[in-house]
């Protein structure tokens, strides 16, 4: 919420360079893997999120988020009324953490069970 | 010649109205501009009010929305534009009365981001001194002739007015932001770095489009926007 102009402003170009670049990918990996052998949750996991692909999806998660944060964050100072504002953009960030925790218990739940032998 | 004016006087009106004038296409030559047909409509009501000083184009006074586009009157042919004449005050500032508009925030923008230099002490045996090419650099930025077109044509400055410095502000901001004479390039950056300042602009050129000079307030701001990223 203390976010500058300039960091903001740097933060949504490399997030938005980042994502340009992660959502083909992930169409990719998705469309190129088999499931018609033994089509479950758990070997979708295993063929899309390698290693690799992993790490970079997380780091897309964490981007996507500082994109939204920055973006509603910049359409919310423009047309909420100005003594509202500091109250929804509190109500925002606990939106955004809320789903951060959210993907982190699914990983815990999902994904790591998944590449357990 | 047919022409829809915006009236109001707040101490008589509950609301602005629109007023229906005509002027005798008699007295319009080609080369007739639009304040002379409203100096021409002030004869038939004396109670029309709007501003004008040096009516050639310099002084800016007499900004006014025309057809739905900001222009200064005293450069815009009439036959130029599409009858009837729609003719408004210039937008998202309070009116004082019929075109005339309260430019206090405008101003008051203007002041803040400091527009003028500050340099080193001046030796008087000697000028501040340029190179050509630095001082081709301020080719764009300083004809401003803060009329106030592009600002009140800018939505993010209509909604706050008060937060967001305008393209006229910031074109000023950036004329003294990339003078080489000046000295307090870091600390005017820091000062424009804000979500509310700077970052407001959207570059959707709605400034660049009604600037009576042929100024480029957007390009303006992308390079100062460019600066304050390359220095932080």
């Amino acid at each position: 919420m203390q976010l500058t102009g300039v960091k903001a402003h740097i933060w949504q170009r490399i997030s938005a360079i980042y994502l340009a670049l992660y959502f083909p990918l992930l169409f990719w990996q998705s469309h190129s893997i088999n499931l018609l052998e033994t089509p479950s949750f758990k070997n979708w996991i295993e063929q899309v999120f390698t290693p690799a692909f992993t790490l970079a999806s997380l780091l897309a998660f964490g981007l996507l988020i500082s994109h939204a944060w920055v973006g509603l964050r910049d359409i919310m100072i423009d047309y909420l009324p100005a003594n509202r504002v500091r109250f929804w953009l509190w109500l925002y960030a606990l939106f955004l953490s809320f789903i951060c925790i959210d993907v982190i218990a699914l990983i815990a739940w999902a994904v790591i069970p998944a590449f357990q032998p | 010649m047919k022409l829809i004016i915006n009236r109001y006087n707040p101490e008589n009106d509950q609301a602005p109205y629109e007023q229906f004038f005509e002027v005798d296409d008699a007295l319009i030559q080609p080369d007739t501009m639009l304040l002379e047909v409203l100096q021409m409509v002030r004869e038939q009501d004396p109670s029309l009010g709007f501003r004008s000083s040096c009516q050639e184009g310099v002084c800016g006074s007499d900004g006014m929305n025309v057809n739905g586009k900001n222009h200064l009157s005293c450069i815009t042919p009439v036959t130029s534009l599409k009858q009837p004449i729609v003719i408004k005050p210039l937008p998202g500032l309070p009116i004082i009365k019929d075109l005339i508009i309260d430019m206090k925030l405008f101003y008051q923008q203007y002041q803040d981001v400091k527009p003028f230099l500050q340099a080193t002490p001046l030796n008087p045996s000697q000028e501040h001194l340029q190179t050509p090419k630095e001082r081709a650099k301020l080719d764009g930025s300083y004809e401003c002739i803060l009329c106030g077109c592009c600002s009140t044509s800018c939505p993010s400055f209509w909604w706050n007015p008060d937060q967001f410095s305008g393209p006229a502000a910031l074109l000023a901001a950036s004329r003294f932001v990339i003078d080489s004479r000046d000295i307090k390039h870091i600390e005017r950056l820091k000062e424009l770095d804000s979500p509310t300042k700077t970052f407001r602009c959207r570059h959707i050129q709605n400034c660049t489009d009604a600037c009576p000079k042929g100024l480029n307030p957007s390009r303006a701001i992308q390079e100062l926007k460019s600066i304050m990223v390359k220095e932080s």
